[in-house]
């Protein structure tokens, strides 16, 4: 399978208007569900670098980034069971 | 052909030729041993000759990562690693998690065999197919973390499994760390790397893994998701850790000893300790630590572990004055690659050795106390394998070889000291399981519900053994306890653990009861067949698990252990003192006394429920064949 992904840019997620995705690193424990969720979605792998959203666990709090294509589906946030990511309205 | 959940690959080291090649699976091994643990025994069948001498260059170390292991199944990241171990010089199976197998999974490969040693200190590379082995001669000497957080600046978000210098000098029990936090090999894998010369073992990949019905593992994982997401107990668990089963404190205060119980509660861990709760890839139950020590002259130091109870269960042994040096102790050992159960251990029994006059100050140069001072001490003269270091260094066989009469007393079995004192958590399968592991005193793979409250209704084993798989026809004998008062029969049911465990462990699911929990046989065997595309039945993989444990016994009996082997240690006869309290050995359902008579039939029925023989507590020829294990059977040990 072609790793495109792997060219695409971290981007600022734009805002929707009506739902945004916030991110609290703090909480994130690294467990990566998001990530293989999202890979497994979108190219029906479980590949860390094809996922859209990216967890670097290299430090002791993770670094939470989303890649270029995006679609903001939310599965991300659905699976996050820590309070990595969250849903919040906002405004009309 | 295409592979499923598997890589079909297997990678093969020759550290002595300095050569990686590549070897395929045969898929009828996998059907018949599924993997990891499994697959580890199989290779160690036909690889590793008897009686090899455990740090020699003809020992092997096995490490796989089961079929579910490098997808989203709930708690998937769990590898095993096999090897002739050096401080009971059984061949047994250790397992560790975080993100090692994990990442060796999406490099393309289900299992390395690690074989000679290496002219100088090297580490292991596996990029995909970019595997070589490095010069590790900068890294040799470094400690874990240091030695880690080398090859993570390096290579950046890997696994790593790394040794420290108590790997190095050989030291018989010393362990490894998987990415500086889960421990990895108690019993001497460090020891058995360090006689490689393999300093570390890295892999990152990005191969990805394919399942073979997509839509039927999204099914199965979308319930068995929301089941996690919607159980009560989940944010406790996130908040606790392992803590929240295993009060250390409670424990402690029970026992008499309060004032070490104050040092290890929840409001220290949680207010004092805790920085960062730490899950391994693919698990919704994270229970990894990281602490940090804010105040006094150990403020700064941060550490990774696979569990606050780890360190605090160092009061369980010593008279530490507070949880930071609790913290310190632990992380000071952890760094040298040294077990946090045998370093304390060797200091509460040479304490009381020096107490009744056996050992002095003089011929030790130790001031024996069960304090932090003695403890820091003894553990650098064990890694520098220096005076009375050097013994320890070579365990608990040689301890009991260099002075006279004193085997009898040591908590120790097959030259594993124990984890759990029955006298202290009371005897349940874990415990009986410390007898009968083929690699000595260990509990993982005795985990089972056998721990309900005294009193409680014991139908309610019931739903739990259905869960384990079980078969039904095995349950009136579960219930037939040696003694009735004591319920269940701890004996038989430690097989059933065994096999549970088993099956976890090859498919590279978590033991730890708050996975465990959500995982039954009917569901990990959906959960197989969807990933791989490999019909197996749930009978199927029990059998597979009961034929992995045979195999591992036959490994054993090819060196020499048999029934004379699986021995209580005879202390847990006698009343222990601890804090203020005698502590007897009582079951753990209904605190019954256990008398010798008591525990030599547990060991009966064990064997019985295995299909053993009784005389020599091995594998018979009829159950080796009923297994498809006949070539074994032509041990003459059998």
């Amino acid at each position: 399978m072609k790793n495109a992904l792997l060219e695409l840019k971290v981007i600022n997620l734009p805002e929707k208007n009506v739902v945004n995705i916030v991110i609290h690193e703090e909480n994130c424990a690294g467990c990566q569900i998001c990530q293989l969720f999202c890979s497994f979605t979108f190219q029906r792998i479980f590949a860390l670098n094809k996922a859209y959203i990216q967890i670097d666990t290299h430090e002791i709090i993770p670094k939470i980034s989303f890649l270029e294509g995006c679609t903001q589906c939310h599965q991300c946030v659905k699976h996050c069971l820590y309070g990595a990511l969250e849903l919040r309205e906002g405004d009309e | 052909m295409e592979w499923y959940g598997y890589t079909g690959n297997i990678l093969k080291v020759n550290l002595t030729k300095n050569h990686v090649s590549v070897q395929k699976e045969n898929i009828e091994d996998l059907k018949k041993f599924v993997g990891g643990m499994g697959m580890n025994c199989k290779i160690a069948a036909d690889l590793l000759k008897p009686k090899t001498d455990p740090l020699s260059p003809e020992n092997i170390i096995i490490i796989g990562a089961g079929p579910l292991v490098g997808t989203i199944t709930p708690g998937s990241s769990r590898v095993a690693g096999l090897s002739k171990f050096p401080a009971s010089g059984a061949i047994a199976n250790s397992c560790g998690s975080m993100s090692f197998g994990f990442h060796l999974k999406q490099a393309g490969f289900d299992q390395i065999i690690l074989s000679g040693r290496a002219d100088q200190p090297v580490y292991l590379q596996i990029l995909d197919d970019n595997t070589e082995l490095c010069d590790a001669t900068e890294l040799w000497g470094q400690d874990i973390v240091e030695t880690t957080d080398f090859l993570r600046r390096k290579y950046n978000s890997c696994g790593v499994i790394a040794i420290g210098p108590a790997g190095e000098n050989l030291v018989k029990s010393s362990l490894t760390l998987i990415d500086k936090t889960a421990t990895f090999g108690r019993g001497g894998l460090g020891a058995i790397m360090g006689s490689k010369n393999l300093k570390a073992i890295i892999t990152k990949g990005t191969k990805g893994i394919q399942i073979a019905n997509p839509k039927q593992f999204t099914d199965l994982y979308n319930k068995l998701f929301e089941r996690i997401r919607n159980y009560p107990h989940r944010k406790d668990w996130h908040k606790l850790g392992m803590l929240r089963n295993m009060p250390i404190e409670a424990m402690l205060g029970a026992k008499g000893a309060k004032k070490r119980a104050k040092q290890a509660t929840e409001k220290i861990y949680l207010k004092k300790l805790k920085k960062h709760r730490v899950a391994c890839p693919s698990c919704p139950m994270g229970d990894k630590d990281v602490v940090e020590i804010t105040e006094g002259e150990f403020s700064g130091l941060i550490n990774y572990s696979s569990s606050i109870i780890n360190i605090f269960s160092l009061f369980l042994f010593l008279d530490l004055n507070t949880y930071n040096e609790a913290t310190k102790a632990f992380d000071f050992l952890q760094r040298l690659g040294l077990d946090s159960v045998t370093v304390p251990s060797f200091v509460d029994f040479c304490t009381g050795l020096y107490e009744r006059g056996i050992l002095t100050k003089e011929a030790t140069d130790i001031d024996w106390k069960r304090d932090y001072q003695t403890l820091v001490k003894v553990a650098e003269l064990i890694v520098e394998r220096k005076g009375f270091g050097n013994i320890l260094a070579d365990g608990w066989q040689k301890l009991a070889e260099t002075f006279d009469d004193i085997e009898k007393d040591m908590l120790v079995v097959k030259g594993l000291e124990q984890v759990f004192d029955p006298r202290i958590v009371r005897f349940g399968t874990m415990e009986f399981e410390q007898v009968v592991n083929p690699k000595g005193a260990h509990v993982a793979s005795g985990g089972s519900p056998t721990y309900l409250s005294p009193g409680r209704p014991l139908d309610e084993f019931k739903p739990h053994f259905h869960r384990m798989g079980i078969p039904e026809e095995a349950f009136e004998r579960i219930y037939t306890p040696v003694q009735k008062e004591m319920g269940i029969n701890v004996g038989r049911l430690t097989r059933y653990a065994e096999d549970w465990y088993t099956v976890l462990t090859s498919l590279g699911l978590c033991a730890r009861a708050q996975m465990n929990r959500f995982w039954g046989l009917e569901s990990a065997a959906a959960f197989y067949n969807a990933v791989t595309g490999i019909d197996l039945t749930p009978e199927d993989l029990r059998i597979a698990a009961e034929r992995t444990w045979n195999l591992l016994k036959i490994l054993n009996a090819r060196e020499g252990f048999s029934r004379k082997d699986d021995r209580y240690p005879p202390a847990w006869f006698k009343s222990l003192h601890f804090g203020d309290i005698e502590l007897q050995f009582q079951d753990s359902y209904s605190g019954t006394l256990i008398s010798q008579a008591t525990a030599q039939q547990l060991i009966d029925d064990y064997y019985d429920e295995r299909g053993w023989d009784n005389e020599t507590g091995l594998p018979t020829k009829e159950k080796l064949k009923e297994l498809n294990l006949d070539k074994y059977s032509d041990s003459s040990s059998l």
